[in-house]
């Protein structure tokens, strides 16, 4: 689950891609794949289907070419959309954390439930690497809210184990 | 006509499509066009070397340089053009208004020489007053083209034209002329042979420029009507006659806001609007220019000259509309144009390509027929609108943008067009379409390259190999 704000020309749009890997667009569920080669990208937005090429400018900042344009977009991710929140408004907040294996190894022990309420240090999942178990360890306080991976399954670095809701 | 083909490229111009569309190719050296394009000895060389019959020097380059069509006849070969004495003629600004103004052809007022300093310059743009024009004698295609409006920006224009004059043409003598307001570009094209025949197909409108450079041509124009049209290319003609001219050639004029025309010079050569006569009078030129270099005689006269309808041509330059027409360079990553009746496309560049900085930016020229003017109008937006270019910021929405302007439309325009017309802002509006579609294009981007581990590894969970060996180590 990934939320960001995409600002193109002078306007902002709201997306969001579930567990499932689908994006939503203000909401509304969106047609997008991988196109033909590397940077392509097809898309269905109100039946108006395009082939869009992307290009990475810097971290979070784009290309894009779609028909004849090349459309520029700055996203804010989570994280700097919590920043931009926090600078603006003391209201409480939430921020979906995205847990990830911080070296390739093998799962032998998940210590949380989805659902679950956790602490910060709480042990969430056991990975075996270099013959070592490792203790992942939560570093928020906040909600699991999807497990990825089961007991006994491989991972590779990076690899998306849970995700929290940060309270 | 069948005939087997040479091209030459330079070396960064290795894989481009025109190397392989001929039966035969040569490299000439490196990317700056003064060590290859507009190196005439080695141009001719290959011409020997590969047993050519004749050169064509397309447009640009060495296309209207004379010297260099006297050193093609020199080495046994065929040039596809005018006769050195009649390009030398033509081709020098300054003999052509002589010309123009013995036989009675009004010319724009301006300098009859080439001007060597900057002190010069202003004694002639004195003369004839402010605003005035800076030209390259050596070619067109704006390029050593300055306008002027007062005697303090004279110096450095005067020097940026002569710099660009000399690395456009090899040739960096610049002249002056009166700048007409409000003109309109008009021009005549004309065809002869080499016994005495000359006819004219038609004018074409060039009046939609930007820096001095055309970005939208069409037949006829709708700024004159038959009696004024008659008086233009008879007056083209004349000229033509006048100069023994042979093989295809444009009469430039510019008319003023009174409709009273001014010769401004006559470019020797094929130019790169062409087609919008071919497609009006189903004549192919470059045909014509091959028939008449093998010592043909015209293969029609001017009564059997038959024009249909209405043709518009957009140029597709590789620069940013959206920044000042700023030129881009990159590779062209995907291409889709549009293709159906009345539709034409001259490209010289494909998917795959890439876009050097050595070269003009022009890549692509689209082209439509239509029954009258209306149907022309229509058919070139719906074909700008299926343009797909990516990879290399282009003009085809600055194209768009003209022909959905109401002055464009109604015929209400000069060369100052754009000047007086465009806003940036305007044209950033027609991407708004487009927008959410990028904006989700990016952060499927994100998503996608950030998380490509994660990818990687799930689809590996299909495969229990690696767990089996854990367990087995274990």
């Amino acid at each position: 689950m990934s939320q960001y704000v995409a600002n193109a020309g002078n306007r902002s749009y709201d997306i969001r891609m579930d567990e499932d890997g689908i994006f939503y667009l203000a909401g509304q569920p969106v047609e997008v794949m991988e196109g033909m080669g590397s940077g392509f990208v097809r898309l269905k937005i109100n039946h108006h289907h395009v082939t869009a090429y992307c290009q990475a400018l810097a971290e979070n900042e784009y290309e894009i070419w779609i028909k004849h344009y090349t459309i520029y977009v700055k996203l804010e991710d989570e994280r700097s959309l919590l920043l931009r929140k926090f600078g603006r408004t003391a209201e409480t907040y939430s921020r979906i954390l995205t847990v990830k294996a911080p070296m390739p190894g093998l799962v032998i022990g998940v210590s949380v439930q989805a659902g679950e309420t956790v602490e910060i240090g709480k042990g969430l999942m056991i990975l075996e690497a270099m013959k070592m178990e490792n203790e992942i360890r939560s570093t928020a306080h906040g909600k699991v809210i999807h497990l990825y991976v089961e007991k006994g399954a491989p991972v590779e670095k990076g690899q998306t184990l849970l995700t929290m809701e940060q309270k | 006509m069948n005939i087997r083909t040479v091209a030459v490229y330079s070396d960064v111009d290795h894989d481009a499509p025109h190397v392989r569309y001929a039966d035969e190719a040569y490299a000439i050296g490196a990317a700056p066009a003064s060590q290859s394009y507009l190196n005439q000895e080695k141009i001719i060389e290959v011409g020997k070397r590969s047993q050519c019959d004749a050169i064509h020097p397309g447009y640009g380059f060495v296309s209207e340089n004379s010297e260099f069509a006297k050193r093609v006849l020199e080495a046994g070969l065929i040039f596809i053009g005018p006769t050195p004495d009649s390009m030398a003629l033509m081709g020098n600004k300054t003999s052509a208004r002589t010309l123009a103004q013995s036989l009675g052809i009004a010319t724009v007022p301006g300098s009859t020489d080439a001007i060597d300093s900057t002190e010069e310059a202003k004694g002639v743009a004195e003369q004839i007053q402010y605003p005035v024009l800076l030209k390259a004698s050596g070619g067109g295609g704006g390029k050593g083209m300055r306008i002027v409006r007062s005697s303090s920006e004279l110096p450095s224009a005067y020097a940026a034209a002569r710099s660009e004059a000399g690395s456009a043409f090899g040739d960096d003598r610049v002249y002056i002329e009166k700048y007409v307001d409000n003109s309109r570009h008009i021009e005549v094209q004309i065809l002869g042979d080499s016994f005495g025949n000359v006819i004219h197909l038609g004018e074409r409108e060039c009046s939609i420029q930007r820096r001095h450079q055309k970005i939208i041509e069409e037949s006829p124009s709708c700024a004159i009507d038959q009696t004024l049209r008659d008086r233009m290319t008879h007056a083209a003609v004349t000229l033509a006659i006048a100069s023994k001219y042979s093989n295809a050639g444009t009469i430039e004029f510019i008319m003023d806001p009174d409709k009273n025309f001014y010769f401004l010079e006559m470019n020797t050569r094929l130019q790169v609007e062409h087609p919008v006569t071919e497609m009006r009078t189903g004549l192919d030129i470059v045909r014509e220019q091959i028939r008449v270099a093998e010592g043909n005689v015209l293969s029609l006269s001017q009564e059997e000259v038959a024009f249909s309808g209405h043709a518009i041509e957009c140029r597709i330059y590789a620069e940013d509309s959206f920044n000042n027409f700023f030129p881009s360079s990159g590779q062209i990553t995907y291409l889709r144009t549009p293709i159906g009746f009345g539709v034409r496309e001259e490209r010289g560049v494909e998917e795959g390509s890439t876009i050097t900085p050595f070269y003009d930016p022009m890549i692509a020229k689209l082209i439509v027929w239509g029954r009258d003017r209306h149907e022309a109008h229509t058919r070139m937006s719906i074909a700008l609108n299926q343009y797909e270019l990516h990879g290399v910021k282009n003009n085809v929405s600055l194209c768009l943008w003209i022909l959905d302007c109401a002055e464009f439309r109604d015929g209400n325009f000069a060369t100052q067009f754009l000047e007086k017309n465009f806003n940036v802002d305007e044209l950033k509006r027609s991407q708004d379409n487009y927008l959410q579609h990028a904006a989700v294009a990016a952060a499927f981007m994100a998503e996608h390259t950030l998380q490509r581990p994660d990818e990687i590894a799930h689809h590996q969970q299909k495969s229990s190999w690696k767990t089996k060996a854990l367990d087995f180590m274990r």
